[in-house]
């Protein structure tokens, strides 16, 4: 076997194939939307479901950015407490999530702006291991949200 | 003096930062509790940040809530070993309605030491009661050369 440069007394079974260098990998997705659900329904801000990311010896660093708005008229316009989490392996039970206040901007969007509410969620996987991610939204019975300009980045990262 | 690619116009004097490659590391934790705040600083972490040692800098980036029962300023500071190095202020406005912030700051901190990161904040009025809740933090440890 010939020698490896800066290698010196160290064989290549021993360092097969990580030379000290980062080995990450990045997953991304945008979702403009807008997209809504009513009647306290649980609905996903990706535009085509769970992102699978991770490895046996990795963990996933989740980075979600979005907003959150009272629907239209033609919907149910009140202030609502909405959830958003990060939910793997289509778990029901968010991994990590926020409660989020939309005030209502009433039925005239020109007299009362819908007051966007701004949100980011950062998350690492608290253990190694490969799962899908899914971001979502539901808010309290009787009333609706919209989100929109939603954005997610997926870094695996290895432990 | 060479040409940098996507930097047109711009020299290395501008962008002075040091180069960063090696292994990155992440930590992360969530506090799953409400951090009562008064208007002393108070840690809205449940466990700090320990960055091991090794010439690192480190991107800080924070998630949760704020709540309060009446109109508060938050101050919310980004905290390395015993240093204030970021701080933004945040007004909660109504009783149960929670506030979503999010803190994104790069130390740009090179040392051979352990770091030590912690997230704080205090309210302006002591009569009014304000929470902090969701909190997570992840930060990714990246080697400078």
């Amino acid at each position: 076997m010939g020698k490896i440069s800066n290698f010196k007394n160290k064989s290549p079974e021993t360092y097969p194939d990580k030379s000290g260098q980062p080995i990450i990998s990045t997953e991304s997705v945008t979702n403009l939307g807008p997209l809504t659900a009513t009647s306290a329904a649980l609905f996903s801000l990706l535009p085509h479901g769970p992102l699978e990311a991770g490895g046996s010896t990795d963990r996933i660093i989740v980075m979600f950015s979005g907003q959150l708005q009272w629907p239209n008229a033609t919907e149910v316009h009140t202030a609502t407490s909405a959830t958003v989490g990060i939910y793997l392996d289509g778990s029901a039970t968010p991994s990590y999530a926020i409660s989020v206040y939309v005030p209502d901007g009433g039925t005239n969007p020109l007299s009362n702006p819908p007051a966007p509410v701004p949100f980011s969620l950062f998350w690492e996987t608290p253990l190694e291991g490969t799962h899908t991610v899914d971001i979502k939204a539901q808010a309290t019975p009787g009333t609706g949200v919209y989100a929109a300009n939603c954005s997610l980045i997926l870094i695996t990262t290895p432990v | 003096m060479s040409k940098i690619a996507g930097l047109k116009g711009r020299s290395p004097e501008t962008y002075p930062g040091p180069k960063r490659s090696g292994l990155v590391k992440s930590l992360a934790s969530v506090n799953p509790s409400s951090v009562l705040l008064g208007t002393s600083l108070t840690t809205l972490l449940s466990t700090i940040v320990d960055v091991p040692a090794g010439n690192v800098a480190a991107i800080v980036m924070y998630s949760g809530v704020l709540d309060a029962t009446g109109s508060a300023f938050v101050t919310v500071e980004v905290i390395l070993n015993v240093t204030t190095v970021w701080t933004q202020q945040i007004e909660v406005t109504t009783t149960n309605q929670p506030l979503p912030f999010s803190v994104v700051f790069d130390t740009e901190y090179v040392s051979s030491a352990p770091l030590t990161i912690n997230i704080q904040a205090y309210a302006s009025l002591a009569s009014t009661v304000t929470v902090a809740a969701g909190g997570s933090i992840v930060v990714m440890a990246l080697p400078t050369t």
